[in-house]
């Protein structure tokens, strides 16, 4: 192990020590579960190794607990969003429900989808989604959206210059 | 945790974004055959250019494993995520960018079918739409077509701009007047008529049903072919081809029907694309397979879900827009 990363390595160990009991309580508290808060521990050091960012942290619990928080958010609207994507699902007439697999593949493709839209306006959001997951034409979008077809067309030039390239293949 | 994938393709911004615009055109219902066919030049010019593209293909193709509803409902029912939260802008920036980025990005012109969406008609991707003109003739336009309309009493100019236009000439009011179509390439002058001109990418071409026309080449010298009843004719902006024997089904669009004899398979599809947003892809494993049949345009989607029943082919529909035919799984 080369030098650098090795000094990285030991320093990751010491906030390991002497921080993860004190996030995964914290978490424990936030969460009221102690096997999610566990979780969400484990991914906080994950995080951190794989940003990178350990050898700037000065106050360590804030840095960790800023993580914790995103990772917390993250956990939480993924879940919201597999809710949401199930019950539509079942309310829908004869469609078959996703096996596991597929179910899982379709949950993280929606969390990319939302991530990627992220920072977009509502009826930009609301285009891409009507014509790249619905297949309504643009002219379909409009009237539902109540805007011009050239509305639509500027707002789909937007949303995928700007999601396309933010979604891995 | 989620599972690690491959981070997206290495491209430039501009090039991602040319990939991004080619979508937005080829999706709506106002693609036309040329700006398809620039499409095609465009993934074809640069290895780069193709590697958005398919990067664009591949992140539509896990769109398609998704209930397309339930998924607008789930998206759409939570509320906007905070800007720049959790957003990763994933775009590599091309090693070789530089100048040859920036000459690349001034050729690029999606939007140049711009003078045919101003078109005094115009129809969307697998609309068809008749007119009435002033002097009596008819007109039908078919698929993603565009005209002017220019009457003045001197001449009656049809201006194709885009697609393809059957003209049934009229002795109405003003008709002693000569009735023209204008491709880019060239002017038919109709001889008391029914003809069709079809404005394809960089060559026009002329199928005459009843008695004749004629063509002239924009720059062919002055040169002009008379063309008969029961054949057609290609024609550049210098040169015009020897004419054919039509196919006895030429005209059928007209009726809302598609009608080949022992054509390839590829050639079919191609032909179909026209009717429909999005993209065809043919593999080239079952390109050369031959049919025969009477197809209504009304439903396109039915056209390529029955095809199985006829060739050894499985048509994949990732997303309305993305399909793929492709040879057959298992014994055949």
């Amino acid at each position: 192990m080369p030098a650098a990363d090795l000094a990285q390595h030991q320093q990751l160990q010491s906030l390991y020590a002497s921080h993860h009991g004190w996030l995964a309580g914290w978490l424990r508290h936030k969460l009221g579960n102690a096997s999610d808060a566990a979780d969400l521990a484990q991914d906080t050091f994950i995080s951190v190794l794989t940003g990178g960012h350990a050898p700037q942290i000065r106050e360590a619990r804030p840095f960790l607990a800023t993580i914790a928080r995103r990772l917390v958010a993250h956990r939480y609207r993924r879940q919201q969003l597999e809710n949401a994507y199930l019950a539509a699902l079942a309310c829908l007439p004869a469609e078959a429900s996703p096996g596991p697999e597929a179910r899982l593949l379709a949950i993280e493709a929606l969390q990319e989808i939302d991530a990627a839209l992220a920072g977009l306006p509502t009826p930009v959001r609301t285009a891409f989604l009507l014509a790249q997951l619905e297949g309504l034409s643009y002219a379909e979008i409009a009237a539902r959206l109540q805007v011009s077809s050239s509305s639509v067309k500027q707002y789909l030039t937007r949303a995928n210059r700007h999601v396309f390239f933010a979604l891995p293949a | 945790m989620s599972t690690m994938r491959a981070p997206p393709v290495a491209v430039s911004v501009a090039v991602a974004q040319q990939a991004a615009d080619w979508l937005t055109v080829l999706m709506s219902d106002e693609a036309s055959e040329e700006q398809r066919a620039d499409w095609l030049r465009w993934r074809a010019a640069d290895p780069e250019h193709e590697r958005a593209w398919q990067h664009i293909e591949a992140v539509s193709r896990r769109f398609g494993g998704l209930h397309g509803a339930a998924a607008t409902q789930a998206l759409g029912q939570l509320e906007r995520p905070a800007a720049g939260r959790r957003r990763q802008l994933l775009l590599w920036l091309g090693v070789a960018g530089g100048a040859g980025l920036l000459a690349t990005h001034a050729r690029f012109t999606p939007w140049h079918g711009a003078r045919a969406v101003l078109a005094d008609y115009r129809t969307a991707t697998g609309e068809r739409r008749e007119l009435a003109l002033s002097d009596g003739s008819l007109v039908s336009l078919n698929t993603a077509s565009a005209i002017n309309v220019r009457f003045d009493g001197k001449q009656r100019l049809l201006e194709l701009l885009a697609g393809e236009i059957m003209v049934i000439s009229g002795h109405g009011a003003g008709s002693s007047a000569p009735l023209l179509v204008s491709t880019h390439e060239g002017v038919v002058r109709a001889l008391g008529t029914r003809f069709a001109v079809r404005q394809q990418d960089g060559n026009s071409s002329v199928s005459v049903f009843d008695s004749a026309v004629e063509i002239r080449a924009q720059d062919g010298d002055g040169a002009v072919l008379f063309l008969a009843a029961g054949h057609d004719a290609r024609f550049s902006r210098r040169h015009i081809d020897a004419p054919q024997r039509s196919s006895a089904h030429a005209d059928a669009w007209q009726r809302g029907q598609l009608i080949v004899d022992d054509v390839t398979l590829g050639d079919f599809l191609a032909e179909l694309a026209r009717y429909r947003p999005g993209v065809i892809d043919c593999m080239p494993e079952v390109a050369h397979l031959r049919l025969s049949g009477v197809f209504p345009l009304s439903d396109t989607e039915r056209i390529l879900h029955m095809l199985p029943n006829s060739l050894p082919v499985q048509v994949r529909s990732r997303t309305r827009w993305w399909i793929t035919v492709e040879p057959a799984l298992g014994p055949l």
